[in-house]
Order: C-alpha cells, then sequence, then structure tokens
C-alpha cells in the first residue's frame, strides 16, 4: 500500500496552519501525530497516577496503560515485553547499558571495545569514557574508499578475540545509510563479544526487528518516530539482561532494601529506578500503533523514494554536492549536501525563512563529518511519510536563492 | 565597503534582495564573508584566542597586537564557518584597531549586533558572538604576552 502524504498531513496538527511548512528534519526530531496527543493528554486529565504503587482505580489504570505501551513497543520491534526498558531516549540507554555492563564486570583492562567511525555522540562517547575509564581500546571500523558505507573488509581484522563489545548503529543519521549489522552481529558471536545496536535513526522508518540484527541490545528514542520527547527504549536480551546490574540506582528497582544493601527485582523493572515518563511511554504505545497502521514497510518506500528523489534532483544544481547513500535500497530516508561557497548553517538559515526545515552541522557525529568525509559540516534533508515532492521543490528552489544571494559576493 | 557599479545583473539581485525576507543577509554582511578583512596571521608579537561554535561547525581565531599602551595596532583573524560567524570576525577586526584594552572591556554583545547591521534571530547568536567571545578570552590574558600560534 502507498502512503498518501497528503492524508497522513492531516494527522499532525502542525500541517494544519495554513501556510505550507516543508519539514524535512524529522532526523532530528519527528512531528506528532494527534492520536499519540490525545493519550498522552487522557493521561493527565483522566487517570494520572503513579504505576505499581496506587491501589485506586485511575492507579491501575495508568500501571495498565503504562504496561500495554512496554507490549505494544515490544511487539513493534520482535521482542519480548520483559526485555523493554523504557528509558529517556537514547541518549540515556546508551549511558545506562555502559554502566549495566561496567558495572557487572563485563570488561577489564586491555580488552577492545569495536564500534564505527559513522556513530552518534550518543553511542560514542559513553564507550570512550568507558573505554578511559577500564584501559580499554576503542577500535573504529573505518568507512569504504569514496564511499559512505563501512569498510566490511576489515571487520575480521577488527573483530578479535580480544573484543568484548561491539558497538554498531543500524542507520546513520548523517548519511541515511543502512548497516549490514546481522554480518558485524555474526562476526561478533564468534569470539563472543556483546552486540550493541543503536537503532535510533531507524526504528520507525524502516522495519526493525531485534532478532534480524542479531544484537543483544538494541536502543533508541522515541521522538524521531513520531512519539514524545524523552522516552526511549533499551533493548536486551532476556537471557543477558538477568545477569546485568542496574545502571541507575533508585526507587522501583527492589525487593528489599536494608541501611547497608538492597536486592534487586527481575527485568525489566530492576532497570527502571525512579518514577518514569508515564506519559512519555503511553504516547510512545500510541506513536506504534499509529506507525503500524500506516505500515513501516510503506513509510521506508516512501521515505526512500523523496530521498532518491531529493539527492537526484540536488546533484543538479550547479556546486551542490549531495554527501549520502545513493543505493536507494540502502538508504533510510536521509539525504546529507553541501553547496559551495556557502556554509550549511547559511543555507539553512536561508531554507528556514522559506518555511523548508533543515538542519546543519555535524549531526551529533564529528568524527564521521570532519574526519570520514572532511567537511566541516553539512546541510540535511530528512523524508518522513509526510513529506511530498513539493517539499523537494521548495528545498531546490531555496538553495538555488541562496546561491544567489552568495555568489554575488564571491566574485 | 566597496563601491559598486549598479549593473543590470546586480539591480535583479538587489531586488531579490530586497523582497526577500533574508533580513540576516545584507549587502555588507555578504561582503565581509566573501572578502574578509584582516584575515591574516600577525607576526609580531601579540595575543590570541580561538572560539568555537560547536553546534554548527564555526571556528576563529581572533590575534591582537597590542602597543605598551595596550593599544590595539593591530587585529586579525584566522577561521573558518558561516556567513555570519566570518564577517563578524571580519568586522571586529576592524572595529578594535585603536582602541585600548578599557574600551575593548566595555564592548557589549548588543555593539557586535549593531556592528554586523542585521537582525540575530536566538539560532545565530552564537555565530554573531563568536569573534567576541575571542575577545572576551583574550581580556582575561595577560596582553602584552607572545603565544604560540594554534590553529586547533
Amino acid at each position: 500500500m502507498k502512503v498518501n502524504p497528503e492524508s497522513i498531513k492531516k494527522d499532525f496538527p502542525i500541517f494544519l496552519k495554513g501556510q505550507p511548512f516543508a519539514y524535512l528534519d524529522t532526523a532530528a526530531t519527528s512531528q506528532t501525530p494527534q492520536v499519540v496527543l490525545d493519550v498522552m493528554d487522557a493521561y493527565y486529565t483522566k487517570f494520572r497516577a503513579n504505576i505499581h504503587r496506587g491501589l485506586y482505580e485511575v492507579g491501575e489504570d495508568a500501571s495498565k496503560a503504562y504496561d500495554d505501551a512496554r507490549v505494544k513497543v515490544a511487539r513493534f520491534i520482535g521482542a519480548e515485553s520483559h526485555e523493554v526498558i523504557f528509558t529517556a531516549g537514547a541518549t540515556a540507554s546508551s549511558n545506562m547499558l555502559v554502566s549495566m555492563l561496567e558495572y557487572s564486570g563485563i570488561v577489564k583492562e586491555g580488552d577492545e571495545v569495536v564500534t564505527t567511525a559513522m556513530e552518534h555522540h550518543a553511542s560514542l562517547i559513553p564507550l570512550q569514557e568507558l573505554a578511559k575509564r577500564n584501559d580499554l581500546d576503542l577500535k573504529h571500523i573505518p568507512l569504504a574508499e569514496d564511499s559512505v558505507a563501512l569498510d566490511y573488509s576489515v571487520v575480521e581484522k577488527f573483530i578479535t578475540d580480544k573484543t568484548k563489545i561491539v558497538s554498531i548503529m543500524l542507520a546513520s543519521n548523517v548519511t541515511g545509510v543502512i548497516n549490514e549489522v546481522a554480518r558485524i552481529s555474526e562476526a561478533a558471536h564468534k569470539v563472543g563479544a556483546l552486540v550493541i545496536c543503536d537503532v535510533t535513526a531507524a526504528v520507525g522508518h524502516m522495519s526493525v526487528d531485534v532478532k534480524t540484527l542479531g544484537a543483544d541490545f538494541v536502543y533508541f528514542s522515541g521522538h524521531k518516530m513520531c512519539g514524545p520527547t524523552g522516552i526511549g527504549v533499551l533493548w536486551g536480551r532476556a537471557d543477558v539482561l538477568k545477569k546485568l546490574q542496574p545502571g541507575v540506582y533508585g526507587g522501583g528497582i527492589v525487593e528489599e532494601v536494608t541501611l547497608a544493601r538492597a536486592t534487586y527485582r527481575g527485568i525489566p523493572e530492576r532497570f527502571e529506578a525512579g518514577t518514569p515518563n508515564i506519559a512519555g511511554a503511553i504516547g510512545l504505545g500510541a506513536a506504534v500503533g499509529y506507525l503500524e497502521e500506516v505500515g513501516v514497510e510503506n513509510i521506508h518506500e516512501h521515505s526512500k523514494a523523496l530521498a532518491d528523489m531529493a539527492a537526484k534532483l540536488l546533484e543538479e544544481i550547479p556546486g551542490v554536492r549531495v554527501i549520502a547513500e545513493r543505493d536507494s535500497l540502502k538508504n533510510v530516508g536521509i539525504v546529507s549536501f553541501v553547496v559551495k561557497g556557502i556554509h550549511p548553517h547559511d543555507v539553512a538559515d536561508i531554507l528556514g525563512k522559506e518555511g523548508v526545515a533543515i538542519r546543519a552541522g555535524h549531526h551529533c557525529a564529528m568524527p564521521l563529518v570532519t574526519d570520514a568525509l572532511g567537511v566541516p559540516a553539512v546541510a540535511r534533508a530528512s523524508f518522513y511519510f509526510y513529506n511530498t515532492p513539493e517539499d523537494i521543490d521548495a528545498l531546490v528552489r531555496g538553495i538555488k536563492k541562496a546561491q544567489e544571494i552568495f555568489n554575488n559576493f564571491s566574485k | 565597503m566597496r563601491l559598486f557599479v549598479v549593473s543590470k545583473r546586480r539591480k535583479k539581485f538587489l531586488t531579490i534582495l530586497a523582497n526577500s525576507m533574508e533580513e540576516l543577509y545584507k549587502e555588507n554582511l555578504l561582503d565581509h564573508n566573501a572578502h574578509p578583512h584582516n584575515k591574516r596571521v600577525i607576526e609580531v608579537p601579540h595575543v590570541e584566542a580561538e572560539a568555537r561554535n560547536a553546534s554548527c561547525g564555526d571556528r576563529g581565531v581572533l590575534m591582537i597586537a597590542f602597543n605598551e599602551g595596550e593599544h590595539v595596532i593591530d587585529a586579525a583573524f584566522q577561521g573558518e564557518g558561516c556567513a555570519v560567524s566570518q564577517a563578524g570576525l571580519s568586522m571586529l577586526t576592524d572595529k578594535i584597531k585603536g582602541m585600548n584594552a578599557e574600551e575593548l572591556k566595555l564592548l557589549s554583545p548588543g555593539d557586535i549586533y549593531t556592528m554586523l547591521g542585521v537582525q540575530i534571530s536566538p539560532g545565530r547568536v552564537n555565530c554573531a558572538l563568536l569573534g567576541y567571545e575571542a575577545l572576551e578570552k583574550i581580556l582575561k590574558k595577560p596582553l602584552r604576552e607572545k603565544e604560540p600560534i594554534c590553529l586547533h
């Protein structure tokens, strides 16, 4: 079934304002459909209570809604619900996971951690700090020459018997490239390493199944897939999770506490200390339901077709260089680019005044942008199921206008 | 600012500029961006500081040579980044020549916006104040000390 962006737009209040709004910044955060707002509103206005505590009706309603959200999210990624941990987002997931592994003694001095040259800072920096604290060797699988894809020919050289953790993103938030995670997972498991997969740029944009990825841990934010901000997920394989210490400590995770020590509950409760983002989790559950109704595969078809169209049209503009995965089958729906003689920030500013929202910068993947791709910053257009070919026309017009404004002075 | 003969092409461009909402991209700013003033390295003893705008990758190194009376005898910059940040550095180096340390300390972000002559939206504040940030760092240093040139 094909996605009809015009009817999709009607589900999103932000597009009902009247004036054209080419929102090409979903990779930063998506827009929110009314169904998500409605369930969150219902929680705050009809059954607000803390979960798993209140022995009164609304307390039970809140607990049920929260638990239901967990079941929905688990189903969405092909997981069991007790393997799904709600967090504050991908960054919180990544940091908490590193703590869980560290507190559980998974790594020791001299061990190796393998990641890639294209990771988001949310994934990279917690690993850098883990390596620093424990004297680990952090290695990065590079990009293939003249390509935005990883160099798979060196994977076996990087993943060795010393490797304890392998961390790889499913899709790049800069180039859109979809990585062959299953292939990396297989290599990692051969040497007994644990595999972490950051699916933040992919989930809700292409089908994500934890079993197909072969990873031991998967994490993402809710806000790039129609969910609210401040909610995210850490998924872990049950048998691995059961062996791990909590990464964050506090109320709600304990069985018994004395002044000297505490014992912890089973999974996933032991990893959710404190009152969670209840409304956020309920909202994420609704987002998942909404995306399933449209069909994630249909969404990916739509986004990658638009990304392909955009890349082609941008390449036709003299002075524009596209930096993205150009095989549309391997692109999640993201096209980055640079315009000769105009800094991406200026491009984004002029586009913004034309009603076209894109993002410029290093996109929290500074090593990828500045070292691997060799540019100080890029402009990025990211596509979703509410985008139309008209949005791309507006993008092209805006870039030409920026060139017109700037080129008069570069002579 | 350079003087232009208004050509037909330029007239068309000026119309586009006037009709557009590009308050930010005024001629003077674009001209400084394309043809920056004082974009060079100062060879004599001077003080320098770097400022970065991590979100968009702007970078600027401001260099100031002071005489014994703490007057600016030369100012220059190196850097890369968006038009607002680089034109800002260019204009700032022009503006501060001849000023003394006390006058430099009295400069405020408001003075920088006035100097740029364009409307600065909240999203561009860090770009606009890149040179100012480097200047503030310089003013915290001993002004007569020679420092190694560091572009990274």
